[in-house]
């Protein structure tokens, strides 16, 4: 039987971890966050959502594999960790480019930031890979 | 303080080791998952407990005493350590529920056969 | 020109290397480019003889090495000339060879970048100016041999054989490290110009006696003396061109090369002569023996190898001028003779499809030329003029008449090792290839017409150096006088010719021509005899003897490692624990125990005393919950209980993620948990009480330890320096992230690494349940 209250409740408590998720994801370089809590938080929502709609809409969503996914944030990390080669600096130096945002104000906006991103991906693609899985197996759905 | 903190990671030992040496499987994982709490709060404690602020730079200024706030590398190796943790009984847990599933027993005494030829 | 010769071994390796590039491309004429590589060695070392006089030595030395006492520096005198003219002149040849002989093979490429290591790692062997990189070389060929024993390794023989040589040669390498470390630890120096030039010699030593032996041990299994002999015939598995060079010219000399090269250093002292000796006649006499009752063409050359590798370390031992000299002409002897040989079997064999002499008849017409190659060499196995057999047998008797003391043993049994020679020599030319004869002709598949001109070349060119050689063989002089001196440290006029005039040594020959005709005539009775013998011999065989001795020490070593590797999880760690925690009581400085701490310890919260009693009875619950659930429930508690205590401590960061982590394990577990079996008690009562006696024990360790801990502070933290340029080098406020994403972001990126892996381990650990599910839904 469906219950259209819990399902509500699930899609916007979804949409709000996700937003919270990728909050703390940029504010984590000078605030409470980073890439692991945020990837953590993103999965617990698709966790909540799969648990109620199924693995298969879940999938739907994310339109990648979460493993794709995962591949995705190592990708990314591996560039992060390159860039600076071709820059003539060692492997993992961060990059900065400093300045003047509209809206944000003075930054600087760095290779470390997309370096959390792909933490991002890697935490919240692992998380995903297990629960799916579990879920598949088990027959949750 | 850390008179407490030590008998509590002692306690926490023991526990792990005790549930680490039984037979059956889901107290094993169970021992693992303590063993890995006791760890962190062990080298957690190394930082040292007398400090106690956060680890972070106030607005404004360029850095910060050392003396105020509580050790940063300790935290940065937990962070890590906690979510490699959870891959890892993520990982077990899969492991044990396919062996179950395979032998139909939980008891490790039957799985020494692998070892031997 | 010469000084390039470095470069070309390096070019050895890496055409090896790059043989799966290039087979693609050149398919079956790769081996004739290949045999390019060792033909530009040939001729550069060539253009060394030009200059060479009694007394040159060239040295290439090198600054690179990867040890501080492990150079890659050349040496070229007259014994690596020697030895290198015919390694890289008869691979000129194989190779060629080998390209139409293996060209049938799948695997050819394989066939090619092992010989190719095999070739560079020879030819550095020979050439290195350093013990230790000699050592390295040694082994190389070892494991190249190997692989080329096992090439056809679909057969059971082949991958016995294989191993047998690698385990042999393998124990071999062994001893030559133990031996070059010691030399290189009493002389102070690995480098053998180093060695010759400040005259170190080690016989007075304490050690010496130790470091011969073992220097022993590496010739005897390398060069197949008795009683390591048996892989030599067994290694007749391998593709003929291998056997050819390999097991014929190349490897199994490199003990003989490796005696005279450390002669200087080790040789001329009692022990040497005598051991050396001893083996020596042995293989020599019991090689040519065994040959007789052999009917494979390949066994029976391996075993005159034997035989004749018998005879150099022989020569070596008698340790005179003379038998130094007659063992570097037989060495250059037999490699031009035996070289040619081993290609004829091949190409007998490709021509008629077997090797049985006994089958084999008449083959002069299909084959002309190789027959005609074929008599050549046997003319020089059976040490008869004009070929260049003839002076280096006539130089072996010399040595062995002018002994003294020992000739009366020496002599006999190396006459009838040579008297043997020729009677082999000659039943393989009248059973093989003789036009006369009742015997009907063999059958034959290819003619000569359809062999290719360099499958055929190596023989002919082989022969007809011997036969040039012998008829001139001044050409030699200055090349074996700075061997000479290179390999015994003295000058020497060397002065080679064929006729000697008419002395005693011309009549033993005339004699053993004789006595071998004699024992051709009565070969059938005589090979029934040895044939019982081998026989008789085969039950107690040394092959046997070995498996056998290879089978039981397996077996042991089986048992043994059971004592220890008994499969229970539980014992595993418990031996763990128990050594742990020993090993701990035995390090830890129990003096601190009466110590405080600097600035003694933080007063207590009650707060946090408080979440530590509930987290402790949680955990205490958990130990002792029969339900998996309200255990799981504990477990949280006390994950919860650990986040807050972060929480407590200004880590805010840790908090979150330890709460956030928690709860997904919960989820997970609360998951899997349903279809898990409810706990039971499966241990009994005493088992119980041991583990809470040890837990107990390891726990009250840890609290020690801990409580220890404080007190450590080797270094200044390097946390100071985080702290101190989070914002200003990384810009960043929340100085723990930075710590992760900047400062140690290599960790992280390992970390995440890991943590693929074990998500794909979930994954496919579960992704093959799914598969047999469906799979029995079809069904």
């Amino acid at each position: 039987m469906r219950n259209i209250i819990l399902e509500k409740i699930v899609k916007l408590f979804l949409n709000v971890m996700l937003i919270f998720s990728v909050y703390l994801l940029f504010r984590g370089h000078n605030n409470p966050g980073g890439g692991f809590i945020a990837g953590i938080i993103a999965a617990t929502g698709f966790i909540f959502y799969a648990i109620i709609f199924g693995t298969g809409s879940v999938k739907k969503m994310i339109g990648l594999s979460s493993r794709k996914w995962m591949g995705l944030g190592l990708l990314v990390v591996l560039v992060t960790a390159i860039l600076p080669v071709f820059f003539s600096k060692e492997v993992l130096t961060s990059l900065w480019v400093p300045g003047d945002f509209p809206l944000l104000g003075a930054l600087h906006i760095g290779t470390p930031l997309l370096f959390d991103s792909g933490v991002f991906l890697v935490v919240s693609g692992m998380i995903l890979t297990i629960v799916i899985s579990i879920m598949e197996v088990l027959e949750w759905n | 303080m850390e008179l407490i903190f030590a008998i509590f990671i002692g306690l926490l030992y023991a526990c792990g080791v005790f549930l680490l040496l039984r037979r059956s499987i889901v107290k094993v994982i169970l021992g693992v998952f303590v063993l890995s709490n006791a760890t962190n709060l062990i080298i957690f404690l190394a930082g040292g407990i007398k400090r106690s602020g956060s680890a972070f730079i106030p607005e404004g200024a360029e850095t910060i005493d050392p003396a105020v706030i509580s050790d940063p590398l300790p935290q940065a190796l937990i962070l890590t350590a906690i979510v490699i943790g959870l891959g890892i009984a993520a990982y077990i847990l899969a492991l044990k529920y396919r062996y179950f599933e395979e032998t139909g027993t939980h008891d490790l005494d039957q799985l020494s056969k692998t070892d031997r030829k | 020109m010469i000084k390039y010769l470095p470069h070309l071994i390096g070019f050895l390796f890496i055409a090896g290397l790059m043989v799966p590039l290039l087979y693609p491309i050149l398919k079956a004429k790769l081996g004739l480019f290949l045999s390019l590589i060792p033909l530009t060695i040939l001729i550069v070392l060539f253009s060394a003889l030009a200059g060479l006089t009694p007394e040159s030595l060239y040295l290439l030395p090198s600054s690179w090495g990867l040890l501080p006492e492990m150079n890659f520096g050349f040496r070229i005198d007259g014994l690596s000339l020697i030895f290198g003219l015919l390694i890289s002149g008869i691979g000129f040849f194989i190779v060629l060879y080998a390209a139409w002989y293996m060209s049938k093979y799948e695997r050819q490429g394989h066939f090619f970048t092992y010989l190719m290591l095999f070739m560079a790692s020879m030819t550095g062997l020979v050439f290195s100016d350093n013990l230790l990189v000699l050592f390295i070389f040694w082994e190389l060929t070892s494991v190249t041999s190997f692989l080329l024993i096992g090439f056809d390794h679909h057969l059971a023989k082949s991958r016995q054989a294989a191993l047998q040589s690698l385990l042999i040669t393998g124990l071999g390498g062994l001893c030559l490290l133990f031996a070059v470390i010691m030399i290189g630890q009493v002389a102070g120096t690995y480098e053998i110009s180093l060695l010759i030039e400040r005259g170190i010699h080690l016989g007075d030593h304490p050690k010496y006696r130790l470091i011969f032996v073992l220097l022993l041990l590496a010739v005897l299994t390398k060069s197949a003396q008795f009683p390591f002999h048996f892989w030599l015939p067994g290694a007749m598995q391998a593709p003929t061109p291998v056997s050819a060079y390999l097991h014929s010219e190349t490897m199994v000399n490199a003990g003989v090369f490796l005696l005279m090269r450390i002669h200087p250093v080790v040789g001329g002292t009692m022990e040497w002569k005598y051991m050396l000796m001893l083996t020596g006649v042995i293989t020599m006499f019991l090689g040519a023996f065994f040959s007789m009752g052999q009917r494979d063409l390949k066994r029976i050359l391996a075993f005159t190898t034997i035989s004749a590798l018998g005879t150099m370390v022989l020569l070596i031992g008698i340790d005179t001028p003379q038998s130094m000299k007659a063992a570097l002409v037989f060495f250059i002897v037999h490699g031009l003779y035996k070289g040619g040989l081993f290609m004829v079997a091949g190409i007998v064999d490709k021509s008629t499809g077997t090797r049985d002499i006994y089958l084999l008849s008449k083959l002069f017409k299909p084959l002309p030329f190789t027959s005609i190659a074929a008599v050549f060499a046997l003319i020089s196995m059976a040490g008869l003029p004009p070929m260049l057999g003839f002076i280096g047998k006539e130089l072996v008797y010399d040595a062995q008449i002018q002994l003294p003391g020992m000739s009366w043993l020496l002599l006999p049994l190396g006459v009838g090792a040579n008297i043997m020679m020729v009677a082999i020599s000659i039943t393989i030319f009248t059973e093989v290839f003789s036009p006369f004869g009742k015997s009907d002709p063999i059958k034959v598949k290819y003619r000569e017409k359809d062999f290719p001109w360099y499958f055929l070349g190596g023989p002919i060119v082989l022969a007809l150096a011997g036969l040039m050689l012998g008829l001139m063989p001044g050409m030699l002089d200055t090349l074996i006088a700075n061997a000479l001196y290179a390999a015994k440290n003295q000058l020497l006029d060397v002065n080679l010719s064929l006729w000697h005039g008419f002395n005693d040594v011309l009549l033993l020959s005339l004699f053993t021509v004789v006595s071998g005709i004699v024992v051709f005539i009565f070969r059938r009775s005589l090979n029934v005899h040895i044939g019982r013998l081998i026989d008789w011999f085969d039950k107690y065989h040394l092959p046997t003897l070995f498996a056998k001795g290879t089978k039981i020490y397996v077996d042991r070593a089986y048992k043994r490692t059971q004592i220890i590797q008994h499969g229970y999880h539980r014992f595993y760690l418990l031996t763990f624990f128990i050594v742990t925690g020993l090993l701990i009581v035995a390090q830890v400085n129990w003096d601190f125990l009466s110590v405080m701490p600097d600035g003694g310890y933080t007063p207590l919260r009650i707060n946090l005393v408080l979440l530590l009693v509930v987290a402790s009875l949680a955990v205490i619950f958990a130990v002792f919950s029969r339900s998996r659930l309200s255990a799981i429930l504990a477990m949280g508690v006390v994950g919860y209980a650990v986040a807050i205590l972060y929480l407590m401590y200004g880590a805010i960061d840790l908090a979150i993620t330890q709460f956030l982590a928690e709860t997904v394990i919960m989820v997970l577990f609360v998951m899997v948990i349903l279809y898990l079996p409810k706990f039971a008690v499966l241990s009994t009562r005493n088992s119980r009480i041991r583990d809470w006696i040890i837990s107990l024990s390891i726990g009250t360790l840890v609290t020690f330890v801990v409580l220890h801990a404080r007190f450590i502070n080797l270094y200044e933290p390097i946390s100071v320096y985080f702290i101190k340029n989070s914002l200003t080098m990384a810009h960043g406020r929340n100085i723990v992230n930075v710590i992760l994403v900047d400062f140690r972001a290599l960790d992280t990126l390992g970390e995440i690494t890991v943590l693929t892996l074990a998500a794909m381990g979930v994954y496919s650990l579960f992704r093959f349940k799914v598969k047999k599910n469906k799979s029995k839904k079809e069904l």
